[in-house]
């Protein structure tokens, strides 16, 4: 066992409202410069939808993520160091500019300079690459609230692979939002496709970043991330991605994103995790054992032993309490209500969602029930197969089973509750055959309905003491996690002895400059 | 004259909608040439006053006063029968038959001094609330001594109110939810009209007077007050008309009690003196289909809903260039794509929605999640952006707005009848107009702006 810990992130997409208060605050927190103008870190999708850049989660197109070679063993999906090689200078698994947006601005001055005389004068859009006039056909939340998707949304790669037909009708739809930033995944394969070193995973708290004064702008972790979440600043020739707020995370406060969600839908928390066992669970044969895999390689923080080994690899004992309060742990792994976001991809994402019950609770009142009665709800739950099948295809590689428990407990807790409030009887026959007792269920209620700031973000601050050794050893030693064995190589199995208990000694925090110094040619 | 927005300026927000009472307070001055409205209120009158001098002097103007709620005006129309003195049927009274005539003095040239200072009125005749008396009195002499008063002038001696944070000062000591002493007073008075016991609602919090340096430091919880009809204390949050239910304090109607039937003349005449459900009013057979005769395109004839947008207000929080990039940006229709096959519209073209009213230029957003036979059209977006020149008017596109009128209810005209008289920002004639049909049409998918 070699326990590490891990920031991660769950966010509950029942309380979405699709505001994009995240996109704009974490745009006007990291990427509102030249150069990333279509550069989203976080952004929303309304789904069922193509999302940003379009079709991302089409592995067979985009080849992100890992794959499995014939022997078993994990393998980018991009392909070898060879063919990357080869293909350096003409990468063809690379969005284009069409594949994100051409993001637009106004000639604001006209209205201001227009002639004396002009009726209501008006701008059109104009490109913030070229400043040509242009005509907005795609953008980054242009599918908001199923806009244009009797057109387009069937080619959504979680539709496109389902037997069922999806009706779009007025009868028929169902939508909800899905917020989007960075994995940070356990076994990330933009800091494997990355030719120049310059994409780490931290060891102190598992975020991936992006050196700037590493990277050579060769764009593999742009095509290497199934997600998308690696973007090319085009100024600076540099790549750039979600930082997960580090520099807050580090004073013990929650991202940006999650600070000012309106729905107070994001959950920030540690997790530990064995990152010896995080190889062989992404290259479980069948994707649909993916989830349980990922589940096996978290480690129980209320087990002793576990403790006791946390604290030998060098995590502070602050941050071995905090992973016992953490509301993201107990989302994930005690209560089962949160799925990661494509598990098929390999990577061991550790941004988890807790699928939405609202299209089928809408769907239970719509048919005539009770929408808080558990028997109605798991009957819908049952009988709905398009939204069930839709959400397990996001989230459990296509295995409805998972994501069916999830829903059921959350219903379960719907109508737990709404009984105890308004002092009905309830029967526990729901409850028992989830296996959740009494206080699972008032837990979940707490997490899901009243959990407050500091129950929401249980982030330990970095410790002020180790920054001068991280700092120093980072320029010596890169990211451990492309040291051999390491998970971010992936393919070698779990590494033998020889290397340090953890990776702190190894790992370095580093002062991200995220800005480039302009160069002559832009001034 | 640009306004300075609420993070450039001191202001007081509270709404019936929470329990607490926030400060705006200027994160920054108002940028380039922007200035408070208070401030531009403040120079206009000093402006206005300085020209009213030989233009205007002192005047008297005759106003006709609608018949109010909580007031005994709204006893006069006994039986709901509202006879017209204009038609002979009854002796023209002002205040019974007809509103109230009032004669007032506009002195225009003091005007800018009077907006300065708490006026001497307020020394004998309180604060009125729902027909609730605020007794005022020792407020008038903490102002004096918190703002600072008049040095001269026909207000001299009295309290400033003349700069924004002074005039909030003013605010939150001269009402009851905020200043726990006339909370209690309040209620005492309602005590005395009502007979049931109330006054205890607000005796946890009789000492406590929130000022606006309490509420710059943070947001503070109202105090129980009967400005308002809802009890809130440590133990409740608030609540509308708890106090009436659960305190049996008489409802503000012709019953006292709460009561679903209306016996006033004209709902009887228009059938509705039990609430009854009315369809949208046929418009097509009032107004017509209004499609053009020969018109060579095909037309939509569908339903046209204004609804507010999704998270922001009007074009505020929508029309920024953040939120224009995460969507369309420009003004969309929403219609369901069985809709848009029919008239050839795909998703994202241009097209014209017209009718009696006016026109307006749009982007399709085509969708299932709108039912066929209705297209929405959020109110109200930027007309300055991504809104090109119509074909029908040859002129720059309108807005949701250029196809709604209001239309009126004639119930809404009814007044002098308990519950069903005037009450300002609460009752009276409203106009109802975001029900409307409209022509969809294609247009060209060349346009200028």
């Amino acid at each position: 066992m070699r326990p590490m810990a891990q920031v991660c992130m769950v966010m509950n997409l029942d309380k979405c409202i699709g505001c994009h208060t995240c996109s704009v605050t974490c745009k006007q927190t990291w990427t509102n410069r030249p150069g990333t103008e279509y550069v989203y870190f976080n952004n929303v999708e309304t789904k069922p939808g193509l999302g940003y850049p379009a079709r991302y989660e089409d592995q067979e197109r985009w080849k992100g993520g890992w794959t499995l070679d014939r022997k078993g063993r994990l393998r980018l999906r991009a392909g070898s160091r060879l063919r990357k090689l080869l293909t350096i200078f003409y990468n063809p698994d690379l969005p284009t500019i069409e594949d994100f947006h051409d993001p637009f601005t106004y000639d604001y001055a006209r209205l201001i300079t227009a002639p004396p005389g002009t009726k209501s004068p008006s701008v059109s859009a104009r490109s913030a690459l070229t400043g040509r006039e242009l005509n907005p056909r795609w953008g980054a939340n242009w599918e908001d609230d199923l806009a244009g998707a009797p057109q387009r949304a069937r080619s959504d790669p979680n539709i496109a692979t389902m037997s069922e037909r999806v009706l779009m009708d007025f009868e028929s739809v169902f939508l909800f939002y899905l917020p989007r930033i960075c994995e940070h995944c356990l076994n990330p394969s933009c800091v494997a496709s990355c030719p120049s070193g310059a994409l780490y995973k931290r060891s102190e708290d598992g975020i991936v970043l992006v050196d700037q004064d590493r990277c050579r702008g060769w764009r593999f972790c742009v095509s290497g991330c199934p997600y998308k979440k690696v973007y090319f600043n085009h100024r600076t020739g540099k790549a750039e991605k979600c930082t997960l707020c580090f520099p807050r995370i580090e004073a013990g406060l929650p991202t940006i994103c999650s600070e000012t969600c309106v729905g107070r839908l994001r959950y920030l928390g540690i997790v530990l995790y064995d990152a010896d066992a995080v190889t062989a669970a992404a290259a479980t044969p069948d994707p649909r054992d993916l989830y349980e895999a990922q589940l096996s390689v978290f480690l129980d923080p209320e087990d002793t032993a576990v403790q006791s080994a946390a604290e030998q690899a060098g995590i502070p004992h602050d941050w071995v309490v905090a992973a016992r309060r953490s509301p993201v742990y107990a989302l994930i792994a005690r209560h089962k209500v949160a799925l990661p976001l494509h598990p098929e991809f390999r990577t061991m994402p550790m941004v988890w969602y807790i699928p939405p019950l609202s299209p089928v609770a809408d769907a239970t009142a719509a048919a005539g029930y009770d929408a808080a009665d558990p028997d109605a709800v798991f009957a819908t739950i049952d009988a709905l197969r398009i939204p069930l099948q839709y959400l397990a295809n996001l989230f459990t590689a296509g295995d409805v089973a998972p994501v069916r428990d999830a829903l059921r407990r959350l219903a379960v807790v719907r109508s737990v509750m709404r009984a105890t409030q308004l002092g009905l009887e309830h029967r526990n026959d729901a409850a028992e055959e989830l296996q959740m007792s009494t206080a699972d269920v008032e837990d979940l209620f707490r997490l899901l309905a009243i959990a407050r700031y500091e129950d929401r973000y249980v982030i330990p601050p970095a410790h002020a003491e180790d920054a001068g050794r991280l700092l120093a050893q980072h320029a010596l030693s890169g990211c451990t996690l492309e040291s051999e064995g390491a998970p971010g190589m992936g393919g070698k199995g779990p590494s033998t002895g020889g290397g340090p208990v953890s990776g702190r000694d190894l790992a370095g925090r580093l002062h991200l400059r995220l800005v480039a110094e302009p160069t002559g040619r832009d001034q | 004259m640009p306004a300075a927005t609420w993070y450039e300026k001191h202001d007081l927000s509270s709404t019936d909608m929470h329990p607490f009472v926030h400060s705006f307070n200027p994160a920054i001055a108002p940028p380039w040439e922007a200035r408070t409205d208070f401030d531009y209120f403040s120079d206009l009158a000093a402006e206005f006053s300085r020209l009213a001098e030989r233009h205007l002097g002192v005047r008297k103007d005759v106003v006709a006063v609608p018949l109010g709620h909580d007031t005994p005006d709204e006893c006069a129309q006994p039986g709901g029968r509202a006879l017209d003195w204009q038609a002979g049927e009854v002796e023209a009274i002002p205040g019974r038959t007809m509103p109230r005539i009032v004669v007032v003095e506009r002195d225009y040239p003091r005007l800018a001094e009077r907006w300065r200072a708490l006026g001497p009125l307020i020394d004998e005749l309180g604060a009125t609330t729902k027909g609730v008396p605020l007794p005022i009195g020792s407020e008038v002499g903490y102002l004096r001594s918190h703002n600072g008063t008049i040095r001269d002038g026909i207000a001299q001696g009295r309290p400033r109110i003349d700069r924004d944070d002074l005039f909030c000062e003013a605010i939150l000591a001269l009402s009851g939810t905020t200043n726990g002493r006339l909370a209690v007073a309040g209620f005492e008075a309602l005590e005395r009209r009502t007979g049931v016991v109330l006054a205890d609602l607000a005796h946890e919090r009789a000492g406590d007077r929130i000022t606006f340096a309490d509420t710059v430091t943070q947001p503070r919880s109202v105090i129980c007050s009967p400005e308002w009809s809802g009890t809130e204390s440590e133990r409740r949050r608030y609540a509308p008309f708890t106090i009436n239910v659960e305190r049996l304090k008489p409802w503000h109607t012709l019953t006292g009690r709460q009561h679903f039937f209306l016996d006033h003349e004209w709902m009887a005449e228009l059938g509705e003196m039990l609430p009854i459900y009315r369809p949208p009013l046929d418009l097509i057979a009032t107004f017509g289909s209004q499609q053009a005769p020969a018109a060579r395109d095909a037309q939509l004839v569908a339903r046209f809903l204004t609804p507010h947008s999704k998270w922001s207000i009007h074009s505020e929080y929508q029309d920024n260039l953040h939120m224009l990039n995460l969507f369309r940006g420009g003004p969309v229709i929403w219609m369901n794509h069985l809709d848009a096959a029919s008239i050839g519209v795909e998703d994202n073209d241009w097209i014209e929605a017209f009718n009696r009213n006016g026109v307006t230029v749009a982007r399709a957003a085509v969708t299932h999640r709108v039912p066929a036979g209705t297209v929405l059209m959020y109110h109200a977006v930027d007309r300055h952006l991504q809104m090109p020149i119509a074909e029908r008017s040859g002129l720059h596109g309108g807005t949701d707005n250029s196809l709604t009128r209001v239309v009126m209810k004639p119930t809404h005209l009814i007044g002098g009848y308990a519950q069903l008289s005037y009450g300002f920002n609460y009752y009276g004639p409203t106009g109802s107009q975001r029900d409307e049909v409209a022509v969809i049409r294609r247009r060209s998918q060349e346009v200028r702006f």
